[in-house]
């Protein structure tokens, strides 16, 4: 189609147009004056650029479909900063074609690509205007422009590794400024392991594709890119490998969430459905591995789309287990802590605990289920561990009542004694009460002894059998009894064991002397040596059975009150243990002075045994607090237990436990007071006195037995109960510095406040 | 005469009943400390015949003492202080406390081991400190009463 105004163009374009014509060549053609206004175009380039037709005529410009045209206001004519470059290119081309480049065209508002490749047309010696063909190369310049805009890496590799074609987003992925860089080199010099990259290459050659090779590649710097590899092989002629191509993602961040996953100690996997109802299969796409370990099973394994189903122990607790899924999905929620069987590929059955919820497609139908899973054989195994020791520890509170009965029943022959056994009596004092018999016991000694001392013949004979040399030694060590111990808790054995010994040998002194027709001739002159001093034999032997009888009942009223002293931390511990395993108590309202009171009834012998009397010098308010009631009296009571345990006793009177509440706002503070051994002021500042297992720095006193879990659970149960405990040791004597006489007793004050329920 | 020193804190109580076959013999003379402060003070301020101790025993007012009991678990049992207060005098390792002036009559001859703990929980550290198995016994249900004076005996011959 021509210029309407063609007859007045110049004569030569006139005539290129009509030789174009009559050709009808099947590229888009054209002529254009050297302004870029349309002499001819055929019909291929009228419907490739949207030319304005007007009555038959072409009436339009070349200029205004290069992307960079813009038109001059004040002469009304298109510029090209673009076609003006390629103008002046043509000037040196000696009216050549030049072969154009790719360029982008603005058609209706679309860019497309194409070549155009020109020619100038000379009229003496000047430009008269141009010839040219264009050629659409949108599809395959988009592709390309997509190759350079791409996010993820794309390359070609020759035969031998060489890159050959990287494209820039690779090229900027591994640190380097234009593919040019790359290309040209081994690619295995990319990468951190090089045999990856011979990998890759066998695979293709086995496989003729390799998908996802994740791998890590050098980057200029000197780092590590973690990437999944895309290759497909590309072939020659005689269908032989002749290099590769493909695609390279960055996955630093996949790889690093990986990484996390797999680093958890849950298992995480991803189902996906196959199938309806009950032959639907549940194939295992993608799982951590924690989940790999559980089940012992092998990442190889998994991809080959395992059904999950055959990881549960029992068919019929799986369709319990989707039932209760499908429940909980119709009220939008997960299924979570659902306990279940299973069993590892190796055939261990254990328990997990399951959390899953379905995952869905776009019309919301199920088409799969991710989840987490935990092992939970171990807690399990805790909890039947617990209920053992439980059981255990259950029998030995059943075995101290059996052997306080036990023990309480042989006081009787032990009567009559020198000290009320009901009466609390610390080591000292029971020495101070066992003294007189000591004392006599010596005399007795002493007396007998005296005896011996002038019959020189009788004398010898005493000390060939070695009654007299034991009577001294005896008599030494009894009068040494201070020195030879160390503290009155020792005294005691070391007394008994004396008048053990002397029981057993005035018993064999006073044997001999009853049963003389039996005498040989040796007993026959104890006979007559122990005859002159029977009465005197006696003496010491009962002052020995006396001083011994005693002591052995002092012994048993200590292990008594061992056992009595046992009990309640057994109980504890017992309590302390099994809470865990028990299902969570229902809070109620729960009166504070029951609380006490069901408290002190459990402790109210111990008290006894311990002469502690426990007090209420104010009024115990009829409040109520919101919790368990097992729980607080477990608290209290080992609070109580504690009190008692470390009360002080004075020679003159009872040791004693204040108990009483006050308000505060909307609490409550129950106040626990007693004289009783110092805590350290680090010991509460540092919280050591809260810690499992941790015993007072100054309660390591014996008598005092405990398991250092008391106010371990006091501290658990009164957090649990939104409350706080607070411990306070003040010392009641200091000396002339001002430092804290640890050898008087502390006020200890504990208050343990809770929220009043209202 | 002999001197013996029993470090035991159970002295008052559960083994009470060991002390008299020891205390009753004539020529020893007997000492009891309930701590590792006070068994470095003694060993410092007398000389000892026969050392014998127990394994699970507390730090005492010495701070670096109680700070390692703390971090072993603030607990007799967790913290085995005898077995670390051995280790201290005879064997130093990178983290035990170091104690100063140890005398030089201290060696592991003397040392006798009277503890709960089996053999077989203390197996190597008795074989890291050199201490032969005969010089260890079991605090165990129907002990005999000598059961100590018997240990004491046995370090005092062999030494």
């Amino acid at each position: 189609m021509f210029n309407r105004n063609c007859e007045s163009q110049s004569d030569v374009l006139k005539q290129k147009a009509l030789e174009l014509e009559k050709i009808d060549l099947p590229i888009a053609s054209y002529i254009v004056e050297e302004n870029g206004e349309f002499v001819f175009a055929n019909d291929n380039l009228i419907k490739l650029l949207n030319l304005n037709i007007i009555d038959g005529f072409v009436e339009d410009n070349i200029t205004r479909f290069y992307e960079d045209a813009i038109k001059n206001e004040a002469t009304g004519e298109w510029e090209s900063v673009t076609r003006k470059r390629i103008l002046e290119k043509m000037k040196h081309s000696n009216s050549e074609h030049l072969e154009g480049q790719p360029t982008k065209f603005k058609v209706r508002n679309n860019i497309i690509w194409v070549v155009n490749n020109c020619k100038e047309i000379i009229n003496n010696g000047s430009t008269a205007g141009y010839l040219g063909h264009i050629i659409n190369v949108t599809e395959e310049e988009s592709f390309k422009d997509l190759f350079e805009r791409l996010p993820a890496g794309i390359y070609r590799l020759d035969k031998n590794d060489i890159i050959i074609k990287v494209n820039k987003a690779l090229a900027n992925m591994l640190g380097y400024d234009s593919s040019e860089e790359l290309i040209g080199n081994e690619s295995k010099k990319y990468f951190s392991n090089p045999e990856h990259s011979e990998n890759i290459k066998n695979k293709l050659i086995e496989n003729g594709i390799v998908n996802d090779f994740q791998t890590d590649l050098k980057k200029k710097d000197g780092t590590e890119l973690t990437v999944n590899i895309f290759a497909s092989q590309i072939l020659d002629t005689d269908l032989k490998y002749n290099g590769r191509e493909g695609t390279i993602i960055d996955v630093s961040r996949k790889a690093t969430y990986e990484q996390l996953v797999n680093s958890i100690p849950v298992g995480t996997y991803m189902v996906r459905f196959e199938g309806e109802g009950e032959t639907r299969k549940q194939h295992i796409i993608d799982c951590n591995k924690a989940f790999l370990d559980m089940f012992e099973f092998e990442n190889l394994e998994l991809k080959k789309g395992i059904d999950i189903s055959e990881l549960y122990v029992n068919k019929e607790d799986l369709y319990k287990f989707n039932k209760a899924m499908e429940a909980n999905d119709k009220e939008g929620k997960p299924i979570t802590n659902y306990r279940i069987n299973v069993i590892s590929k190796k055939g261990k059955t254990f328990t997990i605990n399951a959390n899953s919820a379905y995952t869905k497609d776009n019309d919301g139908h199920r088409i799969g289920r991710a989840g987490v899973v935990l092992d939970i054989s171990q807690e399990l195994s805790l909890i039947e561990m617990r209920d053992d020791i439980g059981r255990v520890l259950h029998s030995y509170n059943t075995l101290l009542s059996s052997l306080d009965l036990s023990l309480r029943s042989v006081y009787s022959p032990l009567y009559p004694l020198i000290f009320n056994p009901k009466k609390f009596m610390n080591s000292e004092q029971t020495l101070n009460i066992i003294e007189p018999l000591r004392t006599r016991l010596i005399t007795s000694i002493e007396s007998l002894l005296s005896d011996y001392s002038i019959q020189e013949k009788e004398k010898i004979e005493l000390f060939r059998i070695g009654l007299k040399e034991n009577l001294e030694k005896e008599l030494l060590l009894l009068s040494k009894c201070k020195d030879k111990t160390s503290s009155s808790e020792q005294a005691l054995p070391y007394l008994q064991e004396s008048a053990s010994y002397l029981v057993k040998l005035t018993n064999r002194m006073i044997t001999i002397q009853k049963s003389k027709k039996n005498q040989n001739k040796n007993n026959d002159k104890l006979f007559k040596i122990f005859k002159s001093s029977l009465s005197k034999i006696i003496n010491v032997n009962e002052a020995s059975s006396d001083l011994e009888r005693n002591l052995c009942a002092m012994t048993l009223k200590r292990a008594i009150d061992q056992v009595l002293e046992m009990e309640h931390p057994l109980n504890a511990l017992r309590e302390y243990v099994l809470f865990k395993n028990r299902p969570v108590e229902e809070k109620k309202p729960c009166k504070i002075k029951n609380l006490v009171i069901l408290a002190e009834d459990m402790l109210i012998e111990f008290a006894k045994s311990r002469n502690v009397e426990i007090r209420y010098p104010g009024k115990i308010y009829d409040i109520f607090v919101w919790g368990d009631e097992r729980g607080l009296v477990r608290a209290i009571t080992n609070l109580l237990h504690n009190a008692i345990k470390y009360s002080w006793h004075k020679r003159t009177s009872n040791a004693w436990i204040n108990i009483s509440t006050q308000f505060e706002k909307d609490k409550v503070l129950l106040i626990l007071e007693n004289w009783g051994v110092p805590i350290d002021e680090d010991e509460i500042k540092d919280k050591l006195i809260f810690l499992f297992g941790y015993r007072g720095r100054r309660s390591g006193d014996k008598l005092r037995k405990g398991t250092g879990t008391g106010l371990t659970d006091v501290l658990e149960v009164v957090k649990e109960h939104g409350g706080t405990l607070e411990v306070f040791s003040e010392p009641t004597v200091r000396d002339s510095f001002n430092y804290p006489d640890y050898d008087k007793p502390f006020i200890t004050r504990v208050v343990m406040t809770l929220n009043i329920y209202k | 005469m002999k001197t013996i020193l029993w470090i035991e804190d159970d002295s008052n109580h559960d083994v009470v009943k060991l002390c008299p076959a020891v205390q009753r013999e004539p020529d020893w003379i007997f000492h009891i400390v309930p701590d590792v402060t006070q068994a470095i003070s003694r060993i410092k301020s007398n000389r000892y015949d026969t050392i014998v101790l127990d394994i699970r025993i507390e730090p005492g007012r010495d701070k670096n003492w109680e700070n390692l009991y703390i971090k072993k678990g603030a607990s007799k049992n967790s913290a085995r202080l005898g077995i670390e207060l051995l280790y201290s005098m005879l064997n130093p390792r990178n983290d035990s406390i170091k104690v100063s002036e140890v005398p030089k009559w201290f060696s592991k001859h003397l040392i006798g081991i009277l503890t709960v703990e089996s053999l077989n929980e203390l197996k190597d550290d008795l074989k890291n400190l050199v201490i032969c198995e005969e010089r260890y016994i079991q605090k165990k249900g129907g002990m005999s009463k000598k059961t100590l004076k018997n240990l004491i005996k046995r370090i005092l011959s062999n030494k």
